[in-house]
């Protein structure tokens, strides 16, 4: 909201510069900035055009003398329609700057030009454009114009007001928070004004359906007045604060709004049909044409003003067409009023209409206010309309409300904020707020103002009591203390493990965007998240699998010549469920990715296929603790090539899943590309009751024997490796596979499996004799349960 | 064969040896292995040294140590020419590793762990609340009614009328404190959705951490503390920090906290708004009207929360300009974040 430094003198002047203002009230909690804005050049004079005639070698032009009351005239060629002779007129004369460019003598057609006149527009005091500036004949011809209009310069704040500080959406409500920095109290004028013998009772009458909906309606009428261009003075306070011109009585409700905060409205009488003005919620249906001209259908959240014929305003947001105030305008009806602020929110929502003056209305309008604001709009008014007619009496309706009482205790509020403030302190920056109150032993009875809705309990005024006194004076307490019994055990400590080990072993962490298209959610076949409002198509559902976030990742690196990448991610997906509170069922996930299938360096070529893969996941788990992780090949879905599960402790945790070419063209990849996810909320459940055990080291010496064996292709090696455990159960120490060989001479089916078998003790040295027991052991076991025959 | 025989065979042996050995320490040390290791052939000798008759033991022990002090010399006089020779180890050390990637840690796990360790030694421990919630959680609870001019702060993606994708972690304290009763001292951090339009700026989700302590006689003045440790420790003890009235429903009263970062550049103008000051995170006091939700009650407890996006604080630390960055996996960008 801006605001204008001028503007704001008329409550309250202060002597600070503008950055220290920006400073005083950031510190109140209104933040704001601030830009200048230049008066007029003063090579801009009053001048009067005394000749104007055609330009001789173009239609539109004129070439004119102008007086500026200097030794000779000045020749100015001008192509505005309105130009005549015997006006008053703005002159830019030579090296004077309008914006950004200077005037300079410059030949048009053939003749000289000594200046230019200039429109309002270009002066910045209006928006009109449509031909010069004629100003009043009473202005001194050859003055700077500056002077003559009483243009200042000015400074306008910026603000960026917070959603409970309705009371501070004007320069009223910005005088008061300047009147706490200065201590000083604001001039606030009364009005008064000449009313004619006019009752309003035999015009109009109003009924209010529901206080709840409008708690205060008050209306006059004004009748006898011409509806114009505005004042000049007008003109320029709403340029100021960036608002366009439209009428003088627009204008005038819109000051009204930016200096009081009190959105008017203004409606043509005689457009009215009847004399019945009824505030009401809308009937289901019923309709109603806008301001701007859309027709809208509304429901009983919406609360009208409405005539014998229906709806002629939607209460607080808009006006209705028919009875706006146009050129024709003679008499209108002044409305001021309070509107309900969760029907005016609803309301302007659900049209799009968050104006300035709804804005207000949702805010909280100062309920005390309202007449005050109408009296000022028709000194105003009468002012620039001299012959109009305003009614001895004024209709204001309304439920009777008092000024809320709150109780504040001084030590309550002192152990909140950790201060040791004293009464008095407490009393002075109530009395800077406006707040009256009575005390009896540090006990207030507090008074709120009526533009104060923000303030409804005892915490609010601590609040009010922090501010004024300042976030920056209450000292920092840094002796922290806490009870043991708040401290918890972090449930995703194994998250931050996962990383450590992740990215010290060349694993590059990526976090994707969440949101994924509906062709992105095939990738899993859990049932996708879809959000009933997405950004767009792209990203219409919530990620129900880590993988395409990868996949993308790879994708652009590829693109990028990168050959060989190892990624991960750890996230969330979650998974609609409907007997979820939240219809979600989410869970931690760990996601790997791997681009390319071999690494390449100066030394050589070397291929990564899927035991390099495996010893990275059994490297992690290895690292988290655990001793066994096995693998289980599974049945292929249409997005891979081939799917394998990881199962840790009999459960299925993880899957490790190469994509296929379908896949990988719609994510753009050319290379091969595994991914492995792995469920984290699984994994936690073992690593919580993970223990590490001890076994003592054996110190007696331990003897290997390497075997060779031929084996059908069908048998595992875990296959082998069981039978050979199970063989040999006492003093054989570890098994190690040292070669797979497969050669043209060997039966068909048959592979050669070479391993080396350590035996130990723990009790004493082993003898030759017993290892060899147990190799004639193994190996006939070997035999009879593989069908495996020593090569 | 004798004892004699055997230390003769072991010394001729080795001279041949010798004298094939390069000058180079990967040979000296194979020689070395073979005739003075663990199981070199030194050691052969002596078993059957024992085996000698009493009175010739020390001839022969004799014997077998001139033989060890010969190999010992012979192989250290190499030893020390291979070591004034120049090329010692003939290797270009200026070849790359072979290493494709050292791997990296993302710039917003950085950054969360940093605040997480900061308030982890002053007691904040860790919980984890969901990316989809309701309506309840995130707005209601907090003291956010429908129809309230907060929720324009906060554009939000629903999954229905209920059920949304969390625009705060602010949720997170409630879930906590309807299960949990007082003292309460924890951090949340998580991922936070906003509809909002992806630009240099803006990201339709980014990730928050929340902070909250609940306990009898809890003050705005260690809030202040926290708060102010916090910066110290994160950006330097010199840091500047200073604290300004802001508005949040679930807080009262309530703060933003700026530290000084100066105007040195065009950019610190653009970014504090030509004030030199920057906000970092917004804070308060919990808002009784919270505690009622989690049936807390507010005369016997007083809490204070706090709440700070990780994204920014990121992007100010590291220098980084645009916001799409973060998410893009460039591994160009990644690489170069470390522990």
């Amino acid at each position: 909201m801006k605001i204008s430094r001028n503007w704001l003198n008329s409550y309250i002047e202060s002597d600070r510069t503008n950055s220290e203002l920006v400073d005083c009230f950031t510190q109140l909690g209104l933040e704001c900035n601030y830009h200048l804005i230049n008066s007029l050049d003063s090579n801009i004079v009053v001048g009067k055009v005394v000749e104007c005639v055609k330009h001789p070698d173009a239609d539109r032009l004129k070439v004119c003398q102008v007086d500026i009351s200097s030794e000779s005239n000045l020749t100015i060629i001008c192509g505005a329609p309105n130009v005549k002779e015997n006006i008053l007129v703005p002159i830019a004369k030579i090296g004077s700057h309008i914006s950004d460019f200077e005037i300079k003598k410059t030949k048009i057609r053939g003749i000289y030009s000594y200046g230019m006149i200039c429109s309002e527009k270009e002066l910045g005091l209006g928006e009109n454009h449509d031909g010069i500036m004629i100003l009043d004949n009473n202005l001194e011809v050859g003055q700077k114009l500056a002077s003559e209009l009483e243009i200042k310069e000015d400074s306008i704040f910026d603000f960026d007001i917070t959603p409970n500080r309705g009371d501070c959406f004007s320069h009223l409500g910005i005088a008061r928070e300047l009147s706490i920095i200065e201590n000083l109290k604001i001039k606030k004028e009364k009005f008064d004004f000449k009313k004619n013998e006019l009752d309003i009772l035999d015009y109009v009458d109003v009924t209010i359906d529901d206080y709840d909906l409008c708690p205060r309606y008050a209306c006059r009428l004004i009748k006898n007045v011409e509806v114009k261009e505005s004042p000049l003075w007008l003109k320029k306070s709403l340029a100021a604060i960036g608002q366009k011109s439209v009428n003088n009585i627009v204008d005038l409700a819109n000051y009204i709004m930016f200096d009081l905060g009190q959105p008017l409205h203004t409606f043509d009488y005689d457009k009215l049909n009847g004399n019945k003005i009824e505030v009401r919620r809308a009937y289901e249906n019923e309709k109603i044409i806008c301001l701007n001209n859309d027709e809208n259908k509304l429901t009983s959240d919406d609360i009208v003003i409405a005539d014998n014929s229906g709806p002629v305003a939607i209460a607080g947001v808009i006006g209705g067409l028919e009875s706006q105030v146009t050129s024709k305008t003679t008499n209108i009806l002044l409305e001021s009023a309070v509107f309900n602020e969760i029907n005016i929110r609803k309301t302007s929502k659900k049209y799009d209409y968050a104006k300035e003056a709804s804005k207000r209305f949702e805010r909280g309008i100062d309920y005390e206010n309202v007449i005050y604001v109408m009296d000022k709009f028709t000194y105003l008014l009468l002012s620039d309309c001299k012959k109009a007619e305003i009614s001895s009496n004024y209709i204001d309706k309304c439920k009777n409300k008092s000024n809320k009482l709150i109780e504040f205790d001084v030590s309550k509020c002192n152990s909140f904020l950790g201060t040791s403030l004293g009464s008095n302190e407490i009393k002075s920056i109530f009395n800077s707020l406006d707040i009256k109150f009575s005390d009896k032993k540090n006990h207030f009875k507090c008074s709120i103002p009526s533009y104060r809705n923000d303030l409804e309990r005892e915490v609010d005024l601590f609040e009010e009591v922090a501010r004024v006194f300042g976030y920056d004076s209450i000292e920092s307490n840094m002796n922290f203390k806490f009870s043991i019994n708040s401290l918890i055990r972090d449930e995703n400590l194994i998250e931050d493990k996962l990383r450590t080990i992740l990215s010290n072993n060349g694993f590059n962490e990526h976090y994707s965007n969440s949101l994924y298209n509906k062709k992105e959610t095939t990738l899993s076949n859990e049932n996708a998240i879809r959000l009933m409002n997405p950004l767009s198509r792209d990203m219409e559902y919530l990620r129900n699998s880590l993988s395409p976030g990868i996949l993308k990742a790879l994708s652009f690196n590829e693109k990028r010549e990168s050959e060989f990448l190892k990624y991960y991610e750890i996230g969330s997906i979650n998974v609609y469920d409907k007997k979820k509170y939240n219809l979600s069922n989410e869970r931690r996930i760990l996601s790997l990715g791997y681009l390319g299938d071999k690494i390449k360096s100066w030394s050589g070529t070397k291929p990564f296929n899927l035991f390099n893969i495996k010893g990275d996941i059994s490297m992690i788990f290895h690292n988290l603790g655990f001793n066994k992780i096995s693998y289980k090949v599974d049945t292929i879905d249409n997005n891979c090539n081939f799917k394998i599960s990881i199962i840790l402790n009999g459960q299925n945790i993880g899957e490790i899943k190469e994509i296929n070419d379908t896949v990988k063209n719609y994510y753009d990849i050319s290379s091969s590309v595994i991914v492995c996810n792995i469920d984290l909320d699984e994994v936690n459940v073992f690593y919580d009751k993970l223990k590490i055990s001890y076994n003592k080291t054996i110190s007696y010496p331990s003897i290997n024997r390497d075997i060779a064996i031929l084996v059908p292709h069908s048998i595992t090696h875990d296959d082998i490796i069981n039978v050979i455990r199970k063989s040999s159960t006492k003093i054989l120490r570890d098994v190690k596979l040292f070669d797979i060989y497969d050669d043209k001479n060997f039966d068909k089916n048959t592979k050669s499996m070479g391993y080396s078998l350590k035996f130990q003790s723990p009790e004493r040295t082993l003898k030759s004799s017993e290892v060899d027991k147990e190799i004639k052991l193994v190996l006939d076991n070997l035999l009879t349960k593989l069908n495996a025959k020593q090569r | 064969m004798s004892l004699s025989e055997k230390i003769q065979e072991i010394k001729s042996t080795f001279d041949s040896d010798y004298k094939s050995v390069k000058n180079n320490q990967l040979d000296n040390q194979l020689v070395y292995n073979k005739y003075l290791g663990r199981k070199g052939l030194m050691n052969t000798l002596y078993p059957l040294l024992a085996k000698v008759e009493v009175n010739k033991k020390s001839e022969f022990g004799k014997k077998i140590n001139d033989l060890k002090n010969h190999i010992a010399s012979k192989l250290d006089d190499k030893q020390s020419t291979t070591k004034s020779s120049k090329n010692k180890l003939k290797v270009d050390l200026s070849l790359p590793e072979s290493y494709n990637s050292f791997g990296s840690i993302h710039p917003i796990t950085l950054i969360i762990d940093e605040i997480k360790s900061i308030f982890n030694r002053i007691g904040f421990s860790s919980v984890y609340g969901p990316e989809i919630d309701t309506d309840y959680y995130n707005f209601e609870a907090l003291n956010i009614p429908k129809h309230h001019p907060a929720r324009d702060m906060q554009d939000t993606f629903y999954i229905n009328d209920q059920v949304l994708l969390r625009t705060h972690t602010s949720g997170s304290q409630v879930h906590f404190m309807k299960n949990n009763e007082p003292p309460v001292r924890i951090l949340s951090p998580g991922r936070v959705y906003r509809n909002e339009d992806i630009s240099v700026r803006s990201y339709c989700l980014f990730h928050q951490i929340e902070g909250l302590y609940v306990d009898k006689n809890v003050t705005f003045s260690e809030l202040k503390g926290t708060l102010e440790y916090f910066a110290k420790e994160f950006f330097g003890s010199n840091v500047k920090t200073r604290f300004r009235p802001s508005y949040f429903p679930f807080t009262e009263p309530s703060a933003e906290m700026d530290v000084y970062w100066g105007l040195n550049s065009e950019s610190d103008y653009r970014i504090t708004k030509g004030t030199g000051w920057l906000e970092i995170l917004g804070c308060g006091m919990v808002d009784p009207e919270v505690f009622k939700s989690v049936e807390y009650d507010s005369d016997k407890y007083s809490g204070f929360a706090f709440g700070l996006g990780i994204e920014r604080i990121a992007m100010l630390k590291y220098g980084i300009d645009d916001i799409r960055l973060l998410y893009e996996g460039d591994f160009k960008f990644l690489e170069q974040f470390k522990k």
